[in-house]
């Protein structure tokens, strides 16, 4: 009997799983669709249809142009964001546990968050140049502002009832840190680490729109200037696609960093 | 989870257990640390001066000649751009607000709508923002609305998941008890679902401010017509140093008042629901 119960409500949630991923599939057919019809009628030669835009990506495909832009682009972010985990990760954890460290250097990390970081572009620029360590700045500068911001935050709310058993039970120093409050971090380690890798995509792609025309960024702007609108929207789906991409890979090492459930955030 | 919001004050500040007795300390130094922050700026001001003023480095001016720069530039008039900034910063974030809060409002009590609506959303709030620009600039032109759509798609989407947290996490307790208590629509939201949520909401909204600005002045120096953006890559080019820091330091200033003023809502609001 009751397992007559269980039966139906699964076969509930197959039903309402298969509605969502049918809607799901068909709002995105929907866009496809609007966008197919948008480019064929109306201002045709600025806007392309879907189909255009396929033709450009293949043709970047085929001629490899795809792979160099690409590689010249994420150049910058295979430097920047292990940079930015490497200096920030730590940075994060002393600001979160260090009452003083944070009075002092906290506020510039509350102001870094808040501010656009376009405006710090052309000072980079000065200082370094327009070559490839700029970028590797901006991409780091990006990146380590959220994972300083994220690991003090994780850092500070370890929780304190788990911090105060272990002292009571003698245990001091390295230890406290290895059996307690790193692991108790971990959750904010992963996302500090997913968040990286959107945040570095972002820089990456913003100092190659603005000042630095190389790469993906480069391909999108250039062609821009000579009105080829298909390539825009070709370049601009590869950088949508490898963002995606990339938050894929980044929640998945955050699995792989914290796994959901293991260590307890507040009370568990 | 009224422990969350209960926690909330504590949490900014860290406080460690107290098995460790204070050590004493003087006034004086208990109202150092409580300014601390402020001296730590005013340091880093001063530092910045003197280096500045040592002429170490063609890249540090001298604090006080950024400011005067930055004011020169307010009154020769060559910031009124910042006007178009504004309105585009204004109209947007405004637009972002209200469709925000209505469709999170709407998703959470349609399901229907939230499956559909659900993975454009996951897919706006993992995808580099900056990269939609130039289609934007491709679709729209290159004029105030392009600028108001984007301050839109960036603070938007953040508005309306902060907005969905807040609403989801109401509890369903205190739902069903003010329902038994005969509490129907309007009067429910007003004392349910809108006190339950505001946290969250705010945090929201003050996410949703600071990108609307980071909105603005991306796409304003993608653009790069009018506006900040363009100030900023003006001066870029032409390696004005002192220029990129003056329209440096005035971001920061408007991106830290923004904030700081829906925080001060938020920290208003947070005592009350003590």
């Amino acid at each position: 009997m009751a397992s007559a119960l269980v039966e139906a409500t699964r076969r509930k949630e197959l039903r309402e799983l298969r509605t969502r991923k049918l809607l799901r599939g068909g709002s995105i057919l929907a866009f496809l669709l609007l966008w197919e019809f948008a480019g064929r009628t109306g201002t045709g030669v600025l806007f392309p249809p879907f189909t255009k835009v396929l033709a450009s990506l293949w043709d970047l495909l085929v001629s490899g142009e795809l792979f160099d832009v690409l590689w010249v682009s994420n150049q910058s972010l295979i430097i920047g964001v292990p940079l930015a985990l490497l200096v920030g990760i730590p940075a994060g954890i002393v600001l979160g546990r260090s009452r003083l460290v944070d009075r002092i250097f906290g506020v510039y990390v509350d102001i870094l968050v808040v501010t656009p970081m376009v405006a710090l572009i052309p000072i980079v620029i000065i200082v370094l140049g327009l070559n490839l360590s700029a970028r590797v700045m901006m991409v780091f500068i990006f990146a380590v502002v959220t994972v300083v911001a994220n690991l003090r935050t994780g850092a500070r709310s370890v929780n304190p009832h788990l911090i105060e058993m272990a002292r009571a039970f003698g245990t001091r120093g390295l230890q406290l840190w290895t059996k307690v409050l790193i692991p108790g971090m971990l959750p904010a380690l992963g996302a500090a680490m997913r968040l990286s890798f959107s945040r570095g995509v972002v820089g990456m792609v913003i100092v190659e729109l603005t000042l630095v025309s190389v790469g993906l960024g480069g391909l999108v702007m250039n062609s821009r200037a000579l009105f080829k609108a298909d390539m825009v929207f070709a370049g601009t789906v590869v950088i949508l696609i490898e963002g995606l991409l990339l938050i894929r890979l980044g929640r998945f090492i955050e699995s792989k960093v914290a796994p959901k459930g293991l260590y307890g955030g507040s009370g568990s | 989870m009224s422990e969350r919001i209960a926690e909330a004050p504590s949490r900014e500040r860290g406080d460690f257990p107290a098995v460790r007795p204070a050590p004493s300390t003087s006034r004086l130094r208990k109202w150092l640390m409580a300014r601390l922050q402020w001296f730590s700026v005013l340091g880093l001001i001063i530092i910045l001066e003197v280096i500045g003023r040592l002429g170490f480095s063609r890249v540090i001016p001298p604090f006080s000649d950024v400011v005067r720069n930055l004011v020169d530039l307010a009154r020769t008039g060559k910031l009124d751009t910042i006007t178009l900034s504004f309105q585009a910063l204004g109209i947007g974030f405004g637009l972002a607000l209200i469709c925000g809060l209505g469709l999170a409002i709407a998703t959470t009590t349609w399901k229907t709508l939230d499956y559909v609506v659900e993975p454009y959303i996951n897919a706006f709030m993992s995808m580099p923002t900056s990269a939609l620009i130039p289609v934007l600039m491709i679709i729209f032109g290159l004029g105030q609305t392009t600028r108001i759509v984007v301050v839109f798609i960036y603070a938007f989407f953040v508005i309306v998941v902060n907005t969905q947290a807040g609403l989801r996490q109401i509890d369903p307790n205190l739902a069903e008890m003010a329902r038994a208590f005969g509490a129907r629509g309007p009067r429910y939201l007003r004392m349910v679902t809108v006190p339950a949520a505001l946290p969250l909401m705010l945090a929201g909204i003050r996410l949703g401010i600071s990108r609307a600005l980071k909105g603005m002045v991306n796409s304003e120096t993608i653009i790069s017509v009018t506006g900040i953006g363009a100030l900023i890559i003006r001066y870029g080019r032409t390696f004005d140093v002192v220029g990129v820091y003056s329209i440096l330091l005035l971001v920061i200033v408007l991106a830290v008042m923004a904030t700081g003023l829906i925080q001060m809502v938020e920290n208003r609001t947070l005592r009350w629901e003590q």
